[in-house]
């Protein structure tokens, strides 16, 4: 375990705004990947919309879950961990209550996201779900990174843009507040929430009359970066559309976005939802899963280059 | 500071390194087209109609600017300032050093001219077949067919110190027609093998060939092996 302490934790979490996208199916197939790579890792759905992992991980209940931690009647998130069937993969579950991350106050959310940072994992999967909630896009935004998962359809594609544009707006207001400046919080406020502008529109117009702020509030975008994955592809053009949504959101909302893969559509993907089996591992040759498999590969966190250059004599 | 799109560069506009090669040009354009048309999935309720229109029009201008070897010269030596990676390279042959300050200075009246070109070629384009749009391969095979270089022969020309109503009467070509050439305007144009042929003879006229004809006129602004002698 040692060899842990010299590797930087990853914290992904899988959101975007349309429901039905296959946001829980592919952190659940990454996450068992990442804990058969890496053997430390911790999935926690975190879906507001009603979590469903441990049903697609098939883990039995133990009477604790995400909502008893925000209760306060367990203190630590690391308690509250359940091993499942899968090789280095531990479950914290998602709370019944529904209105469990809607109730989430700002010092448990401060806590809450203290404690992700804290487990003893090398991976931390976060399943949001629908939605663009406040708590939501925080738990989005404190990830390294977030993974946006869209289809190719119209709708997808929309809420994939108002979801980016929410978490922009987070980051902004967040900023903002932080460096206490209402006069740009109103500014953002302004020109953003208000009205269906793109970030570009927004940003250029501040450009001309307030250069000073539009440097300040770019800069605060810059460590945003998330991924994006298309899933359900059925065509090149589909695969595709990845490229051009990435490009457009380089150009009308000034985040630099990266694809990290296109998942194609699979009908059989139905029917391992339906049995109860990880996609991953009943079909581990199909498309699907290599892509997954590409995807867990890129997103495993790197050990530091001296130790792949020295393998410790055990490796050998 | 963020960059405007109009202030983008063709290869930033495209998402090209400075080296890419014609292939690549052609595939970032027609991605571009996917993502920016009217009905784009990528764009779909993102941009106002006034952001639309303006980037692709920029496209469409960093397609024929980047997929043209010499109007990629030109325009690389324009951009060369913001982008030190650009090593400045002479657009002509060292043996014509005369020339090359000649038309160095005449640059920017150059760069006008190319522009006004483009417009009225994106304009024919517009009101060319719909279908041909998205299909930007079939649409260079299309244009190729019939395009030549008016800009080229009127600067061959002037080089020359000739009139238009000079040289058709020595060629004994209608001057409407060497007009119509060299403003590319198509419609006052013989087609095919007859466009050919009195392209040919013009050429010959000019001293632009020595043996093989139509070879050294270039006939398309898309031709590889464009030369300015």
């Amino acid at each position: 375990m040692a060899l842990n302490k010299t590797i930087q934790k990853t914290i992904l979490a899988v959101g975007g705004g349309k429901g039905g996208t296959g946001k829980s199916f592919l952190s659940a197939n990454l996450a068992i990947e990442l804990g058969a790579l890496q053997g430390d890792v911790v999935i926690i759905d975190a879906d507001l919309g009603g979590p469903n992992l441990h049903t697609l991980l098939s883990v039995k209940d133990n009477g604790k879950d995400l909502g008893s931690f925000i209760k306060n009647s367990t203190s630590s998130l690391e308690e509250i961990m359940t091993d499942t069937s899968y090789p280095g993969l531990k479950l914290i579950r998602g709370s019944e209550n529904s209105l469990f991350l809607a109730n989430l106050n700002h010092f448990k959310k401060l806590k809450l996201i203290r404690q992700i940072r804290a487990l003893p994992a090398g991976s931390v999967v976060i399943d949001l779900g629908t939605g663009s909630a406040y708590n939501t896009l925080d738990l989005f935004i404190i990830a390294k990174p977030g993974i946006l998962v869209v289809t190719p359809e119209p709708t997808a594609v929309e809420n994939t843009y108002y979801f980016l544009k929410s978490c922009a707006v987070r980051i902004l207001k967040l900023y903002a507040q932080y460096y206490r400046n209402t006069e740009l919080a109103q500014k953002v406020a302004q020109g953003l929430e208000n009205n269906s502008n793109t970030l570009r529109a927004f940003f250029d117009s501040l450009a001309s009359t307030d250069a000073q702020s539009n440097e300040i509030l770019l800069a605060a975008l810059k460590n945003f970066k998330p991924y994006l994955v298309v899933n359900k592809t059925r065509s090149d053009k589909d695969v595709l559309l990845g490229r051009s949504i990435v490009d457009v959101v380089r150009k009308y909302f000034l985040l630099e976005m990266d694809l990290l893969g296109a998942i194609p559509y699979d009908e059989r993907v139905h029917w391992s939802l339906k049995k109860f089996v990880p996609f991953i591992l009943e079909y581990p040759e199909s498309s699907v899963s290599e892509t997954i498999k590409a995807m867990a590969r890129k997103l495993a966190p790197r050990p530091v280059p001296a130790s792949e250059k020295n393998p410790s004599p055990q490796a050998v | 500071m963020s960059k405007k799109i109009e202030d983008m560069d063709y290869y930033e506009l495209l998402n090209l390194r400075l080296d890419a090669s014609p292939k690549e040009v052609e595939n970032a354009y027609l991605l571009a087209l996917a993502t920016y048309h009217e009905e784009g999935l990528a764009s779909y309720g993102v941009l106002s109609p006034e952001e639309r229109r303006l980037i692709l029009e920029r496209i469409e201008q960093a397609f024929l600017i980047l997929i043209d070897p010499l109007f990629r010269k030109v325009y690389d030596s324009s951009i060369a300032s913001h982008r030190p990676e650009l090593k400045q390279r002479a657009y002509f042959r060292r043996s014509t050093a005369k020339l090359e300050i000649e038309d160095a200075s005449e640059e920017a009246k150059f760069l006008n001219r190319l522009k006004s070109l483009l417009n009225s070629l994106r304009r024919r384009r517009k009101k060319g077949n719909h279908k041909d749009k998205k299909n930007g391969k079939d649409r260079l095979a299309l244009d190729g067919a019939h395009y030549y270089y008016g800009e080229y022969l009127k600067r061959a020309r002037e080089r020359r110190g000739l009139a238009l109503e000079q040289i058709a009467k020595d060629c004994n070509i209608s001057q409407a027609f060497l007009q119509a050439l060299e403003e590319e305007d198509y419609s006052a144009l013989p087609s095919g093998e007859e466009l050919s042929r009195l392209l040919g003879v013009y050429a010959r006229c000019l001293g632009l060939d020595s043996e093989n004809g139509r070879e050294e006129v270039p006939s398309s602004p898309f031709h590889k092996n464009l030369r300015i002698i």
